[in-house]
């Protein structure tokens, strides 16, 4: 009985089984020949049509849903040299992201697409976008030459319009932006738009402007392109009655505040909704947030750049972003060889050791960059302390040039810095057009005697029982350093310049603290001194930020109740700056209006000889080479490509022309 | 029974809306809220914040009004609407946010108990029928082990090893092929493949535990008279401790199942941050240095939630599995 069910159940299976083959055999024979038509259509297209494209991109456009390639890129497009060779379509780049707030990363690598971009040595401004660019001799109004058929990522044309468009629905409209940021005014004015035809674009300043193209090409630059007039009018209440209802049914109070969640603006704003239409080489598909564990860009069938062979750009498919939120997890996917590229949150020198050693295993390799930063640590004294006594000890010229004589730089390289720098302070490096030897070398002699004496010449030279120096109040001089929670070299270093310090009798204690509680204090002026790793050492970045020199930005911490005076007279907090900073800041004002580059060289000069003079802020030692870490299959990399957030890396670097060589 | 269960029920309302009000003051505490974190991201990038755009951001996250109003508004919103506010850092809904993360916490909070309970009833087990037996020391030395070594340097050296040995990265719970593929075969073996690390790990020091309250509980227990007469009466071994002194000693697991789901869900933050687990833990830890404190806030609600109504379920298993513990 069980046997003969057995065998009957056996024996239905055979059948099912022959049933189901033939069944499989009769569906694959008209699946076959569909192929071959697939294949001869193919054949035939890529005699008619340009076959440079990504294959999946000429299969859409032989089923009819794509438009061919000579429709999709503009009559011009942007000619890209490719760095070693001609890539191969295909691949996807794997990198990594800390949360939902670190989009910059996203900027970097994936949206760097302005209207002018960086040289990829840094050496000046670039077509990209704009085609070309007139200015006039006075330097008050640019004319930029769009690309004719150029598209946003929906296939919409790009026009000179949706420029204007931004400028005069979203930079002039005061519920939106209620102050013009600076780059787009010169003195209280801000500037005119108008699109002259649908690829003629002229920008007007009322006053001269010779940094336009800089900013165009630094990170203000996104805002200008990245408001597609078509699309976004829906969120505006200019453009849509229902704006305002829209915002309620999703939550806001009123329509900006939903039209600023669709596009944030700024640096890094254009990430949260998927549907936003782009001209970047791969669009947001992932947005951040609709999941938490990725984001995810791919090729953006509309884009406007073309190797020199003719094929569209990018070679990658897509670009793959995981959320890790500790930065070890994205350490350990690079040691195991699961990230393509990836500097942003891996690179520190400690890490180096351990990917060098993985590089075999794990199929990478080690990229080396070129430091952009003007110190390893910038100790800024705050010579704008709101304690009478303090400020009198920080705004001592002699007591700033006593403590830097008394470090002993080459020790600290020695132990912290793996023998990585020379002794330096915070300075442009030997090979920027600002190089100043003064500004960079003096004081940084290791000399207790010279130390002392400057320290004397202060007049506190009365010591307490531990050989601490009395200040002007008749109480030991005894303030802390705050240093952020994520920079350890600085940490370890402090803890050897106390040491330094406490032979030369002042007493210094390190105070590790969280980054934004750094930040409150600095706000509040409640702080002694800070520690940073100074900007502006190379190439545009002295330019664009020269915050340790004059005091023009929130970050400088040496003068920041100077900084707010410069900003704003009025604040409550600003302090009128001595004739020295107001000169400086004088000149930084001329500079932005100079559009002669050797002029703006010539008076940045000034600049950092009054700095000099002043000695504001105090550095340790030249920043080591950064590096990144690559899939030793990804091609086309930039040797010495400069890292800065002036100089996004690794997007001038033309990430769109990488390609995986599998 | 049933009016202490709504006693109960009732008494978790003002529970709740005392925790809520507590951690959302406690998240408020520190200087500075998320416009401070914000503001010192950009600066460290090099991006300059202007006063005008600090005064937009606050009214944008409707950060310029007292806490208290702020919570006001974000309970009532979460009780007529289901709305938990927005979270800053992702800029979206705390809603599409968490319950994917909820999801995975539950799953592997729940397995996690489930493994620790066969491991550490099996071993109890043994370990008390053979007291003093080589078998019962190693037991008892690895469980050991087990309490005292740490979960997260757990997690570590196994990552360690699996990069020298195997040379990938098992942290997360997909691999990178199967992160925004749809469910699939192929992702279920992935998913499960990936499953058993963060099981076994966040299990060792509840499995040691547990392992000694049952071998403790059973030796009790196998002296005791019942138990002689049973096995007097004839009936066979296996059987008899199976049927009889397992179950008295089972008690203790039952009556700790209230706390080990908070502290499965909270003990997991280090863990689930060192692995890359899509669970509640990090993006909570996040959303706490942050101060991205509506995230935060329905985070620590919801694991309270959990903790009350742990509690509760554990109390009535009880009351249903042992008569002696019923409210007379």
């Amino acid at each position: 009985m069980t046997v003969t069910r057995r065998l009957s159940r056996s024996t239905l299976w055979l059948a099912l089984t022959a049933i189901l083959m033939l069944a499989l055999a009769a569906c694959g024979a008209p699946a076959e020949t569909a192929d071959d038509a697939m294949a001869a259509d193919d054949a035939m297209d890529a005699d008619m049509a340009s076959p440079n494209q990504a294959p999946e991109f000429q299969e859409m456009v032989n089923n009819g849903s794509l438009p061919p390639l000579s429709e999709r890129l503009p009559s011009d497009p942007l000619v890209v040299e490719v760095v070693d060779s001609i890539g191969q379509y295909g691949g996807v780049w794997r990198a990594g992201l800390r949360g939902g707030s670190d989009n910059a990363w996203i900027y970097r690598t994936v949206a760097y697409d302005q209207m002018l971009s960086w040289n990829r040595d840094w050496s000046g401004v670039r077509p990209n976008v704009a085609s070309g660019f007139d200015v006039s001799d006075d330097a008050t109004t640019y004319t930029f030459h769009l690309r004719p058929g150029m598209k946003w990522s929906d296939g919409e044309p790009y026009t000179a319009h949706d420029i204007a468009w931004w400028f005069d629905n979203v930079i002039l409209n005061e519920e939106l932006t209620p102050v013009v940021p600076g780059w787009l005014k010169s003195g209280d004015e801000p500037a005119a738009l108008t699109a002259v035809d649908d690829y003629t674009l002229e920008w007007k300043y009322p006053e001269p402007n010779g940094v336009l193209p800089l900013r165009l090409a630094a990170p203000p630059g996104p805002s200008a392109v990245s408001y597609p007039a078509h699309y976004v009018q829906q969120f505006h209440a200019d453009f849509n009655e229902d704006a305002g209802a829209d915002a309620t049914d999703n939550g806001f109070e009123d329509w900006t505040l939903w039209f600023q969640n669709r596009i944030p603006g700024g640096c890094c704003g254009y990430y949260n909704d998927a549907d936003l239409p782009v001209i970047w080489a791969w669009d947001i598909s992932t947005a951040a947030g609709e999941n938490t564990t990725f984001v995810r860009a791919d090729r953006n069938p509309y884009y406007w750049k073309v190797d020199t062979e003719g094929n569209q750009l990018p070679y990658l498919d897509a670009v793959v972003f995981n959320f890790s939120s500790d930065p070890e997890t994205l350490v350990l996917q690079a040691l195991a060889g699961e990230i393509d590229y990836q500097e942003r949150h891996i690179n520190a020198l400690s890490n180096k050791a351990a990917f060098f050693d993985a590089q075999e295993s794990a199929g990478i390799t080690l990229t080396n960059g070129l430091a952009s930063g003007s110190n390893v640590m910038e100790i800024s004294f705050n010579q704008t302390h709101p304690d009478p006594v303090k400020d009198e000890i920080f705004a001592n010229r002699d007591f700033r040039i006593g403590l830097s004589y008394a470090i002993d730089r080459q020790e600290l390289i020695d132990l912290v810095l793996v023998g990585q720098g020379t002794p330096w302070q915070t300075a442009p490096m030997p090979s920027s057009p600002y190089y100043n030897e003064r500004l960079a070398t003096q004081y940084t002699e290791y000399n207790v005697d010279k130390a002392n004496e400057h320290l004397d010449a202060t007049g506190w030279t009365d010591r307490d029982s531990d050989g601490i120096r009395l200040g002007p109040d008749g109480n030991p001089i005894s303030f802390t350093i705050d240093v952020i929670t994520v920079a350890p070299q600085h940490i370890d270093m402090l803890a050897l310049v106390a040491n330094y310090w406490a032979e030369v009798g002042i007493k210094m204690t390190p105070n590790v603290l969280d980054r934004s509680l750094g930040q409150q204090r600095l706000e509040v002026l409640d702080f002694d001194a800070q520690t940073w790793g100074g900007p502006g050492g190379i190439g545009y970045s002295t330019l664009l930020d020269p915050r340790n020199w004059a005091a023009m930005h929130g970050h400088s911490r040496w003068g920041y109740a100077w900084y707010r005076w410069y900003v704003n007279p009025d604040d409550e907090i600003a302090e009128v700056p001595p004739e020295s900073i107001q000169q400086q800041l004088a000149i930084y004002d001329t500079i932005q209006a100079t559009p002669d580059p050797d002029e703006q060289i010539r008076l940045m000069e000034e600049i950092l000889n009054i700095a000099a003079d002043n000695f504001y802020s105090m550095g340790i030692a030249t920043p080591a080479p950064p590096y990144g870490v690559a899939n030793k299959n990804m091609r086309n990399i930039m040797d010495n490509m400069p890292f800065a957030w002036q100089y996004p890396t690794p997007g001038p670097a033309d990430t769109h022309q990488w390609w995986l060589d599998e | 029974m049933l009016q202490y269960i709504l006693q109960r029920v009732l008494l978790m309302i003002p529970t709740l809306f005392g925790i809520s009000l507590l951690s959302f003051g406690i998240i408020q505490l520190p200087p500075g809220d998320y416009l401070t974190f914000y503001v010192a991201e950009l600066s460290a990038q090099g991006e300059e914040v202007s006063e005008a755009m600090l005064a937009q951001l606050e009214r944008q996250y409707g950060l310029g009004r007292p806490w208290y109003v702020q919570y006001f508004l974000w309970v009532r919103n979460i009780i007529t609407k289901g709305d938990f506010g927005r979270s800053f850092t992702w800029n979206k809904p705390v809603n599409d946010l968490i319950w994917d993360r909820v999801g995975y916490t539950m799953m592997i909070t729940l397995l996690t108990v489930v493994f620790v309970w066969i491991v550490a009833l099996l071993i109890g087990k043994y370990a008390a029928t053979h007291q003093y037996s080589p078998g019962d020391y190693i037991a008892t030395f690895v469980g050991f082990i087990g309490l005292a070594v740490p979960n997260f340097l757990l997690a570590l050296l196994l990552l360690y090893y699996s990069l020298k040995f195997f040379g990938l990265s098992p942290a997360g719970l997909f691999s990178p092929e199967y992160q925004d593929a749809p469910w699939s075969v192929g992702k279920w073996i992935d998913f499960l493949s990936h499953l058993w690390i963060p099981i076994v790990i966040l299990g060792t020091a509840g499995t040691a535990g547990s392992i000694r309250i049952m071998r403790a509980n059973l030796l009790d227990e196998l002296h005791k008279p019942y138990v002689i007469t049973a096995r007097a009466k004839g009936v066979p071994e296996r059987t008899l401790i199976w049927r009889y002194p397992v179950r008295v000693a089972l008690n203790p697991f039952i009556s700790t199942v209230g706390w080990t789901l908070p502290e499965l869900v909270s003990g997991s933050v280090i863990v689930s941050v060192v692995l890359n687990l899509p669970t509640t833990g990090p993006l909570l830890l996040g959303a706490l240095l942050q101060q991205d404190m509506f995230l935060a806030g329905s985070f620590i609600l919801l694991v309270s939630v959990l903790t009350v109504i742990g509690t509760l379920i554990s109390d009535i298993l009880l009351a249903w599995l042992d008569p002696r513990i019923r409210l007379s």
